[in-house]
């Protein structure tokens, strides 16, 4: 194990491979937490923990450490975005082809299983940062497209109607309800299958009749979407790697 | 009355059937005075103006209803002031500072001693309901006031599932095409402001007034990517307003053709005047809302 600085550590696992793990010294944490996202392994600890009792913990941890990103699939990922190069990308849980052409606006339009983003020449950092935005607006339609069907055919069922809806990248959650019915949706969904946008888009319009997760509200989520556990397993496995695909997309 | 800004809902036709006897609902919660130590009431009162009766407008298939608060105006930093004054004279007496839960007793007498004498403000907020294209419409740009117009419509009737406007086309990507390429649907003509933005809650926005849509500065900052959040339209020369990013509807003018239509001669009553002026509204703005519902799709609730 070793420290490469002053904002990662490395964990040597047993198998011989290398674990860059950031470190948070937190002014409110009163205990060690480690914590694994798309954006990779993470410890957190009080201020003024000792760096021995930090590397211990770690230690002590490794191998949930490995078989959690083994899951999640994050130390391999795709490269990143580049203006001119074509990728492959999920959309609506399909592999598609992210393809580039010149155009005098920046414009992303699906045609068939291509996604075509065309941005004005040169294709530099300058249209990479348009493409960008055009990506994150073309994802937010997607979702807003399939929220409106599920809204309309649910909301009477439920007897009640959402505020208003957001969409935006979230960290950790996949949506939320605010204490004023407002809706908030990940970003990321658009990139999953319309089962599991669907799933969440029917967890969170039942929670504006019942606010927890009692089985009641579960009661109610299965009333609407039967098969809403296999959608909760899939984002739970599969999830992050979307999460981390969003932000090689949009640049979060 | 003129509506100024337009904030929109819809609702399904099981929701729409909810409103017959809208008046007899909502008369449980007509506005009544504040008590002398009530911040603040809410309830409906009569669109025809503070000494009518009737809390409902009814025309063919509309409804129109005014909510309305009355707030008791105490401004903060008078309490605190009085409170600092009395604070001041206890510490002198006693000479020592005084504690948190006797400050606490304090202000809630400074209130009530302050509050019978403070002024009222009413203020109303009018909307009104296409009961048969499920239409809920009020005269707001704020998203707050809107909830609370549709809180107290919800209170009064029980339920009603009055859902925001989620569109299938996104407005943005939709209107940045309409002004990258100069193609409007028909009957839509270009104003002369608008929003740019690029997306993302960091990106750098630009505001255009009195500006030309189509002049070069503006397709510059378009061919950089960036899009439009909210765009200055005129609708069949009739209705001029800027459309934001949510299908919010602001600053609606009815233009010249609407206003000749209602003509010059005084009205017989100011109830014919609000008859006369919101059937016009009522019908114009439904011909608008069918062509928003045609260009960006915007489902009604479906019924059980």
């Amino acid at each position: 194990m070793s420290n490469d600085g002053t904002h990662y550590l490395e964990l040597s696992t047993p198998k011989g491979e290398t674990i860059k793990v950031l470190r948070h010294a937190h002014p409110r944490a009163r205990r060690l937490r480690l914590t694994v996202t798309s954006g990779g392994a993470r410890v957190s600890y009080p201020e003024g923990t000792h760096p021995a009792q930090v590397f211990a913990f770690l230690r002590k941890h490794a191998n949930w450490l490995e078989r959690k990103l083994d899951e999640l699939q994050l130390d391999d990922g795709p490269p990143p975005l580049r203006a001119g190069v074509p990728t492959l990308i999920p959309l609506r849980g399909e592999t598609t082809r992210l393809t580039w052409r010149d155009g005098a606006y920046p414009q992303v339009e699906l045609a068939g299983e291509r996604l075509i983003v065309s941005v004005p020449k040169p294709h530099n950092q300058r249209a990479l940062v348009a493409a960008r935005s055009l990506l994150h607006s073309f994802l937010h339609a997607q979702i807003r497209r399939d929220v409106s069907r599920i809204f309309a055919r649910h909301i009477d069922d439920l007897g009640r109607a959402p505020s208003g809806v957001r969409i935006k990248p979230l960290k950790s959650l996949w949506g939320s309800l605010d204490t004023r019915d407002c809706v908030t949706l990940d970003l990321a969904l658009a990139l999953a299958p319309p089962e599991a946008l669907k799933y969440v888009a029917v967890h969170e319009l039942c929670h504006l009749r019942v606010r927890d997760h009692s089985p009641r509200f579960w009661n109610l989520v299965g009333s609407l979407y039967p098969d809403w556990r296999d959608q909760r397993d899939w984002l739970k496995t599969r999830g992050h790697a979307l999460k981390a695909e969003l932000a090689r997309l949009i640049g979060t | 009355m003129w509506f100024r800004n337009l904030t929109v809902f819809r609702f399904s036709k099981s929701a729409a059937k909810g409103l017959k006897s809208l008046e007899d609902r909502l008369d449980k919660l007509r506005l009544r005075p504040c008590g002398p130590i009530e911040l603040a009431t809410q309830g409906f009162v009569s669109p025809y103006g503070r000494d009518e009766d009737t809390l409902v407008h009814q025309t063919a298939g509309f409804a129109l209803v005014a909510a309305a608060r009355e707030d008791r105006l105490l401004p903060n930093s008078v309490v605190s002031d009085e409170l600092s004054a009395r604070l001041k004279k206890i510490a002198d007496k006693t000479g020592k500072p005084v504690g948190s839960r006797e400050r606490k007793r304090l202000k809630d007498e400074i209130l009530t001693d302050l509050l019978p004498r403070a002024f009222t403000r009413v203020s109303k907020r009018c909307a009104y309901m296409d009961t048969e294209n499920g239409w809920l419409v009020i005269d707001t740009a704020s998203r707050k006031a809107a909830e609370a117009v549709t809180s107290l419509i919800r209170e009064a009737l029980g339920s009603f599932p009055a859902a925001p406007l989620v569109p299938d086309e996104s407005p943005r990507v939709l209107m940045t095409d309409w002004l990258a390429k100069g193609r409007l649907p028909k009957g839509l003509a270009l104003g002369d402001e608008c929003e740019l933005r690029d997306s993302g809650d960091a990106g750098a926005v630009v505001r255009c007034r009195r500006q030309d849509l189509e002049s070069d500065e503006v397709r510059e900052h378009l061919k950089s990517g960036k899009q439009v959040f909210q765009l200055g339209l005129t609708f069949d020369e009739r209705l001029g307003f800027s459309l934001d990013e949510d299908l919010v509807v602001r600053k609606l003018k009815f233009l010249d053709q609407v206003q000749a239509e209602l003509g010059d001669a005084p009205a017989e009553s100011s109830a014919a005047e609000l008859d006369a002026r919101f059937a016009l509204m009522s019908l114009e703005l439904r011909r608008l809302f069918d062509k928003l519902q045609e260009w960006f799709g915007l489902p009604r609730p479906m019924d059980k």
